[in-house]
């Protein structure tokens, strides 16, 4: 039993506009100690996706469909107590955009010090002492005076550090981290990344870690959903989503990655724009924007299926390299004709992709 | 959550024209009309308020030509209507009789909200019909030439005795 099971989810907002699926039949699990990124363009569902594990969509949204199951619990049939408890102490959530996450007119230390207080971990100076040594922890200078200061005194990358601190300080067993490092400049992502590494191997912590930087997933991550449209498209380790990328879009991200000294002009998009959410296109959601799609690609969406054998698994959490492409039911005529050209064979992330 | 004029943390002082008021007092009362209107116009009334409608931006299409389709609401009142409805999803639209182009049913609880409009506002929402209708969960198959109707209607099972729905028609033909 993974520590996170989650099967078959779906979510929806209810807009003047219409219905907005923006999770729609999402699986996959993360065992303990393990990191899976979650990435995407936005408007993926990346973000829907990972506040529903905690139950945080809120109207006009809601899950309409799936279960999710942490360490065999159904966790959308807790109640509110149930809820209270499991949020912190089991899972925790770590916000995009930290600075609007902190309450600007409380001192950083105190917030992070009132989840300790709630979730009962300690209490009055207890909970004071472990709030400075957390902020200790995640790498804040001085933190004891720091404990007084208010957000705006925080540079971007103290505020996600204080916004981390405040997310560990139940020693959850499950992270989720929304664009942790989105908005840093990149010494200090890697410092963010470096802390997370550090973290998750010294608790054992569990992280879903939501982003649309792939270099952060090279680096960081064990296994990638590739989420498009609300749809998983692909999902395999780490080295195979990076040597061997098995749907155009996961292609087409990585062609887009800027590498210095390529001596391109222009960096390499994927055209046109993430399908309406109301009015998504018919058939495989991605093949208004796909340079290989035929007529099948219209009129059939492709389920997620082995790369290997083009079988469909039942298992919608079985662990190997999957794709939802017509090309590996032999239903593409012409096939995908990119190839992945790895320029460095050391690191996973030197590979380049040519579409 | 406490505010800040809760707390110690601003003197007050009643000579100091500029320190804060001490409430979020609204600086003069309104009348919420939204909620008046809610609260005292009749159904009947709020129904009659809401001209709906249905256009494309042409009558013939060719076999596989995408169909612009426009939908407007319009209150034609000086006051803000809200239309109760059935469906948090408060208007859909069919080719026919496929909701939505789509012949698989939809999950969308089956629990009222409201359709609101401000005074005299007007609604316009779009879609491209691609000429395929869902047949299945993953499928879905084209049209063939012949004459469709598409139709909107406001989320009530009353929409038609009240004049919340329109109908066009559209010819697709074959390739000239």
């Amino acid at each position: 039993m993974a520590l996170l099971e989650v099967e078959n989810l779906s979510v929806q907002f209810y807009t003047e506009d219409g219905v907005v699926r923006a999770v729609d039949g999402l699986s996959y699990e993360i065992e303990r100690g393990e990191t899976v990124g979650v990435v995407g363009e936005s408007g993926a569902g990346k973000s829907v996706a990972a506040l529903s594990l905690l139950r945080l969509i809120d109207d006009p949204g809601e899950i309409v469909d799936g279960s999710i199951r942490f360490r065999g619990r159904d966790v959308l049939s807790f109640s509110s107590d149930e809820l209270r408890r499991f949020r912190g102490n089991d899972v925790a959530i770590a916000f995009q955009d930290p600075e609007a996450a902190l309450n600007p007119v409380y001192t950083v230390g105190e917030q992070v010090a009132e989840t300790i207080r709630a979730h009962g971990v300690a209490s009055g100076d207890a909970a004071r002492e472990r709030a400075i040594s957390l902020l200790e922890r995640v790498g804040i200078p001085d933190a004891a005076t720091r404990y007084s200061h208010y957000p705006h005194e925080f540079s971007g990358g103290m505020v996600q550090r204080a916004v981390l601190a405040m997310a560990l300080s139940c020693e959850p067993d499950l992270l989720v981290l929304d664009e942790p490092t989105t908005g840093l400049d990149v010494t200090i992502q890697a410092q963010v990344l470096e802390l997370l590494e550090e973290l998750s191997s010294s608790f054992d912590t569990a992280i879903q870690l939501v982003t649309h930087d792939l270099g952060v997933v090279a680096r960081r991550c064990d296994r990638v959903v590739v989420m498009y449209a609300g749809r998983a498209i692909e999902r395999a380790t780490v080295e195979d989503l990076f040597y061997d990328p098995s749907h155009p879009y996961t292609a087409g991200l990585m062609a887009s990655i800027p590498r210095i000294g390529d001596g391109a002009d222009r960096l390499p998009t994927i055209p046109g724009r993430m399908a309406d959410p109301v009015d998504p296109p018919t058939g495989c959601p991605f093949h208004p924007r796909c340079p290989y799609a035929e007529p099948v690609c219209e009129t059939h969406r492709p389920g997620l299926v082995d790369v290997e054998t083009g079988e469909p698994v039942a298992d919608a959490t079985a662990p190997d390299h999957l794709a939802a492409c017509h090309e590996h039911t032999g239903d593409l005529d012409g096939g995908l004709e990119y190839e992945v050209l790895i320029d460095d064979e050391t690191t996973a992330s030197g590979g380049g992709t040519d579409p | 959550m406490r505010r800040i004029y809760d707390s110690d943390a601003l003197e007050r002082d009643d000579d100091d024209p500029f320190r804060p008021s001490g409430r979020d007092e609204p600086a003069s009362r309104s009348i919420d009309w939204a909620a008046f209107s809610h609260a005292f116009v009749p159904v009947g009334l709020r129904t009659r308020a809401i001209d709906v409608g249905v256009s494309t931006n042409r009558t013939v299409y060719e076999v596989g030509q995408p169909v612009r389709i426009e939908f407007e609401f319009r209150n034609r009142l000086p006051f803000p209507i809200a239309i109760p409805t059935d469906s948090p999803n408060v208007w859909t639209w069919a080719v026919d009789d496929a909701s939505e182009a789509d012949a698989v049913s939809r999950t969308v609880p089956d629990r009222s909200a409201a359709f609101s409009f401000a005074r005299g506002e007007r609604k316009r929402f779009r879609r491209t019909w691609c000429q395929r209708i869902r047949v299945d969960d993953d499928e879905w198959q084209p049209v063939g030439p012949g004459t469709y109707a598409l139709e909107v209607r406001i989320s009530r099972e009353d929409a038609h005795e009240r004049g919340l729905v329109d109908r066009t028609t559209i010819e697709i033909t074959n390739r000239r």
